[in-house]
């Protein structure tokens, strides 16, 4: 039923990575949040293009787009969230639906399941009446080649503020994955700190608050810290597109995306943008940044 | 809007505070080879009718500066601006002559870098040898002129120790005002990133200059330095940032902010200096962190509002131009877009928030067109209505109000827009 695909079958990409704006657009945060857009859209290109053109730095065929466009077609424009995930000097995908408030019922875990049914095969099954308000699942490589999707996480909201827990459910289990919040990076830093600071993963002895809260991305709209099974994380959400930049260069991703980045800076001004960085101490002290992200709406 | 309009010539100028040109930067902006001076020359004529700025700050040192310095000068002064200054490198400015002739072309003020009382660290940290004999002379010119001397001196690991006495220097040579810079590189390599002064290094050394411009009665401006660690000085921080005068084609790369460092605090919100504050700079908070225990946000007695993060464009005319954001949905209400608070985009609705002249407010929200669902009108491929009526209005009131704006939407939906998240 699913095609192979790996880079080293790879069929160069009809397609080009850059799709314009248009009137149309709708911007998100990745936690599908609305922002205005910072400048005029107009000859400007869509975030998708950075999905594009991951893709095509990862070596993907033309076959491993597939289940992108399926999602999409299901899901509908804007309304997925995608972050390119930079793990072991490999790119891998994550999407994200969300859907607090069971607005469209197209996009249930289960109706996504049916629709994309023949392009991915999502195992997991998730209950419609668990009150998730997000579920993700991560594609790699083999993934886009065998189209298999054995785990989904689901994620479970707080009652009060901006957070929660997610799980990772396969068919056999389920197991807590990790816990965030959210906050406003200025009025809340406090308890920012605090989050940082509690840490089963980093030695505060040997490691400062400024490696982890960066001077570079705190000017941004939230900061998320996530506490995780073998790491702690923080994610910034709402940077501008230098600081995206800086950001793709200060974690050495692949000179196909930093590239594609610096060149195209002025037609991302428009968009804000979102990452995350996995982070804990090695055991020299040292603080080390095991997985980064990067995400945008498809 | 800044009082300060600079003009960059070429990237050989020293840009203010910093102790390179721009071109001797890792990553140099990449102004235009052949520098075009109409677009200014152009502004100059406009400004002259209506003038926005005070200052214009004219800087470069290479052959464009030799070419157009002083047709730019001569048609500043004429244009409107109060004051005209020059930042270039001594070295050009070491001829009497020379000077006069610069003054003469209506240049009032000329900045000039000073960072060591001795020439060979000055030298070093300028990274060209003579720089300092070269100072000297320009100074002891522009003494002779009336033109003023603006020193700025750059505060750097090497320099902290003798602060006073180059503020003695510069005050003996004529200073009219002198800006100390807290060293903020862009991207520092690593011996640029032992320049860097921790707080506790950098706040008393800097008070007792200070004290010594004071004694002389010479301004003292402070830039770079957290405003909670100088006490009363603090009141001599300045983190106004001029305006840049670009066109598009030339000026890009010197108006992108990612070319010039970058600062922040983590106290900002709880601070009453944080609107004059700009805090740390990166580089600086790379080397010694955020400086927690120093900062002493002062207590604030107004609302803190988070920064605009919104592209700022100034058109060739100097003009700011405001950012679209979702300007299709605005352009959907025609003039009364003037009267709403912007658009909220969510999955399935445009929510324009309104407010009518008794006060009462409501959001007009549109949805795609859906026949089955009740709505009060519809327009090509919207439903309309309105929610969140908060105030005295009665319904007929709100009604004879939002009725010319939703008919306005049902001409200008020309189907061209949709809130179809299939589509
Ligand atoms: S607390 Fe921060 S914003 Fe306030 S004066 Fe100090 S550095 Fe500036």
């Amino acid at each position: 039923m699913f095609r192979a695909v790996s880079s080293a079958d790879a069929v160069p990409r009809p397609r080009s990575s850059l799709v314009p704006s248009t009137g149309q657009d709708r911007f998100f945060d990745y936690c599908l949040e609305t922002y205005a857009p910072r400048c005029d859209p107009t000859g400007k290109l869509r975030g998708e293009s950075l999905l594009w053109n991951s893709l095509e730095a990862a070596g993907v065929s033309e076959a491993g787009y597939e289940p992108f466009d399926a999602i999409r077609a299901a899901a509908g424009r804007d309304m997925t969230v995608f972050g390119v995930k930079w793990f072991r000097a490999r790119l891998s995908w994550e999407l994200y639906f969300y859907d607090p408030q069971r607005e469209d019922r197209q996009i249930t875990a289960s109706a996504l399941r049916r629709a994309l049914a023949g392009v991915l095969d999502i195992r997991p099954r998730v209950r419609d009446t668990t009150r998730y308000f997000m579920y993700s699942f991560d594609l790699d490589a083999a993934a886009l080649g065998d189209g298999q999707v054995p785990e989904l996480n689901v994620y479970l909201q707080f009652h009060e503020g901006q957070g929660g827990h997610s799980y990772a459910l396969r068919e056999d289990a389920c197991e807590l994955r990790n816990t965030y919040r959210f906050h406003e990076p200025k009025r809340e830093i406090e308890a920012i700190l605090h989050q940082v600071q509690r840490s089963m993963w980093v030695d505060f002895t040997a490691v400062r608050v400024a490696d982890i809260v960066l001077p570079e991305l705190y000017e941004c709209a939230k900061i998320c810290v996530a506490k995780k099974r073998s790491a702690d994380a923080i994610y910034y959400s709402g940077i501008s597109i230098d600081q995206l930049r800086w950001f793709l260069h200060r974690f050495e991703y692949p000179h196909a995306v930093t590239s594609f980045v610096d060149r195209h800076r002025a037609d991302f001004e428009h968009l804000m943008f979102d990452v995350g960085i996995d982070y804990r101490s090695r055991p020299d002290g040292s603080l080390e940044y095991p997985k980064t992200g990067y995400y945008s709406t498809l | 809007m800044a009082a300060d309009l600079v003009v960059m010539i070429d990237g050989e100028g020293p840009m203010p505070g910093s102790l390179r040109s721009p071109s001797a930067s890792p990553s140099p902006p990449s102004l235009g080879e052949n520098f075009d001076p109409r677009p200014f020359l152009e502004f100059c004529t406009a400004h002259r009718g209506a003038p926005r700025y005070e200052r214009v700050i004219l800087v470069g040192d290479g052959q464009p500066l030799e070419q157009h310095g002083f047709a730019l000068a001569e048609a500043a002064r004429r244009g409107g601006f109060r004051r005209v200054r020059l930042d270039t490198r001594p070295w050009r400015l070491t001829n009497p002559r020379q000077v006069q002739a610069v003054v003469q072309a209506g240049v009032a003020e000329i900045s000039v870098g000073l960072h060591a009382t001795d020439p060979a660290l000055h030298d070093r940290l300028r990274d060209r040898p003579g720089d300092f004999r070269d100072a000297k002379k320009c100074l002891a010119n522009l003494a002779r002129l009336d033109a003023e001397a603006l020193v700025y001196i750059v505060m750097t690991s090497a320099n902290v120790g003798q602060l006073r006495p180059v503020a003695q220097l510069a005050i003996e040579a004529g200073a009219r005002r002198i800006d100390f810079w807290a060293y903020a590189p862009l991207d520092p390599t690593e011996s640029e990133q032992q320049l860097l002064v921790p707080l506790d290094e950098l706040a008393p050394r800097l008070l007792e200059a200070i004290a010594t411009c004071r004694a002389a009665e010479v301004e003292a401006v402070i830039h770079h330095v957290p405003v909670c660690v100088l006490g009363e000085e603090g009141a001599r921080v300045d983190a106004t940032e001029p305006d840049h005068f670009h066109d598009h084609s030339q000026f890009w790369a010197a108006a992108d902010p990612s070319a010039r460092p970058r600062f922040n605090c983590l106290r900002e919100a709880q601070c009453d200096a944080a609107e004059v504050c700009l805090g740390l700079s990166h580089a600086h908070v790379n080397r010694f962190g955020w400086e927690l225990d120093r900062l002493r946000a002062l207590p604030r007695t107004r609302p803190w509002r988070p920064r605009d993060r919104s592209v700022r464009r100034v058109d060739a005319r100097g003009r700011a131009q405001a950012p679209h954001g979702h300007a299709r949905w605005l352009d959907l209400l025609g003039a009364h877009a003037m009267g709403v608070e912007g658009v909220a985009l969510t999955r399935s609705e445009a929510r324009y928030p309104l407010q009518m002249p008794d006060g009462t407010r409501f959001v007009l929200v549109i949805s795609a067109r859906d026949d089955a669902a009740r709505t009060f009108k519809q327009s090509r491929s919207f439903n309309l209505a309105y929610t969140d009526v908060v105030g005295p209005a009665t319904e007929r009131a709100i009604a004879a109000f939002v009725g010319p704006v939703l008919d306005t939407i049902i001409a200008n939906d020309d189907g061209s827009l949709s809130l179809d998240a299939r589509r």
